[in-house]
């Protein structure tokens, strides 16, 4: 024999709990023996307090009306946890973010490596090696052929950089370098990047794009432009280059 | 209490946050979409994955957030997309917080691929705290229907109490 427990109660927006007879044919219908209304404060209560409640209150009762009920009541249907559907879109979702980030990563020019084999971490020593300002300094006097390389955006560059030097960032040596740069850098006594960072970090990620194009190992200023700067090392601007 | 709840099914709103951090998520996969190599620094300088997974990571994760931010801007799939964009924002968090403790202000990698936006971790980890509550209120609260439904209004299905 089947029991059911029927809460119910006086909702804004909705209308008003069935009358007696009206949830009695309900009941009839899906082969209900038993019917329970308890109305007024009762009620309220266990709509406030939620399923704890009403478990405490109905027991089996209440299990029997939430798997008979055709619809839930809006009050329960508050902040809730996760559910099937939820888990289900979840799910999708993470599928098609795999499918299309495995499909981009194999359009040739900006593949990484699955595993990280081809994308290990710059290191010191292989990809790049460290110079200090004054070293770099004596270098630019000393070998004409040294490329002196700013990765610092396009404005900074403009007000002040050490002489000779070119602009390069990181967006533009993944594309097509300028004709005859890569070129040039073959043929440099030495290749020498520079930011305006301490960490150097981006300077380190094109030292290890460069020695995966095949050039030696280049060099990166140690402490960048301000290291430049504070040791009074000479600067020059657009302004000084423009006649 | 109860008018905690109802303001955070409030339906206008889950569709004011759904937006903002929809755009947002967008924002933040634009660059790295464009060019995933420079996040393998990134995601490398937080020092917390080994350095076998930081390539998958940074294939995968620009692809997440523009899934993402469109799901939370359009609407389709938006509880899935506050369920992931609370899932990033707690593995961001977390990350963020964990190198705050250590001491090292990492370059975040939140809205540029820069590995010279290095900032302060604590400030980082707290400005991504709104946008984490902002993801959970769209995952875990429901809106309530616009319009309500008028109490004088015929029924058309039998009403959840009548049994």
């Amino acid at each position: 024999m089947t029991r059911i427990a029927v809460v119910a109660g006086r909702v804004n927006g909705r209308p008003r709990p069935a009358p007696l007879h009206a949830v009695a044919r309900q009941t009839r219908r899906l082969a209900l023996v038993h019917a329970v209304i308890p109305v007024g404060g009762k009620a309220g209560r266990a709509i406030r307090h939620g399923p704890k409640y009403r478990q405490k209150h109905h027991g089996a009762a209440e299990n029997s009306r939430q798997t008979q009920s055709p619809r839930r009541h809006p009050a329960m249907l508050s902040c809730h946890a996760m559910r099937g559907h939820l888990i289900r879109d979840m799910a999708v979702l993470l599928a098609a973010t795999l499918v299309l980030g495995t499909a981009t990563n194999l359009i040739p020019g900006r593949r990484l490596a699955w595993l990280g084999a081809g994308q290990q971490p710059p290191q010191a020593g292989v990809d790049f090696q460290w110079m200090d300002a004054l070293s770099a300094n004596e270098i630019r006097q000393a070998l004409p052929a040294a490329i002196f390389i700013d990765t610092r955006g396009p404005g900074t560059y403009g007000e002040g950089r050490i002489p000779g030097a070119i602009h390069l960032s990181y967006t533009e040596l993944g594309q097509a370098l300028p004709a005859g740069l890569e070129e040039d850098m073959r043929r440099a006594d030495l290749v020498l990047l520079y930011g305006d960072t301490e960490d150097a970090d981006l300077e380190q990620l094109m030292a290890q794009e460069l020695r995966r194009r095949g050039l030696a190992p280049p060099y990166i200023l140690a402490g960048g432009m301000p290291a430049w700067q504070a040791a009074g090392l000479p600067v020059e601007s657009d302004s000084e280059v423009e006649p | 209490m109860s008018r905690i709840a109802h303001f955070f099914e409030n339906p206008w709103l889950h569709r004011i946050l759904a937006v903002a951090l929809g755009a947002i998520f967008l924002y933040a996969a634009h660059d790295k979409l464009l060019d995933p190599r420079p996040l393998v620094t990134i995601i490398w300088g937080y020092r917390l994955v080994p350095p076998q997974l930081t390539n998958l990571i940074a294939i995968y994760m620009p692809w997440m957030e523009l899934l993402v931010g469109l799901g939370l801007l359009t609407g389709v799939g938006r509880r899935a997309a506050a369920g992931w964009a609370t899932v990033l924002l707690v593995f961001f968090t977390t990350a963020l917080l964990i190198n705050a403790v250590r001491g090292i202000n990492v370059a975040c990698g939140c809205f540029s691929t820069s590995a010279q936006d290095v900032q302060n971790a604590w400030l980082l980890a707290l400005r991504d705290l709104p946008m984490l509550a902002a993801a959970m209120v769209l995952t875990f609260c429901r809106p309530r229907r616009w319009p309500p439904p008028r109490s004088g209004a015929p029924r058309s299905s039998p009403s959840p109490v009548s049994g």
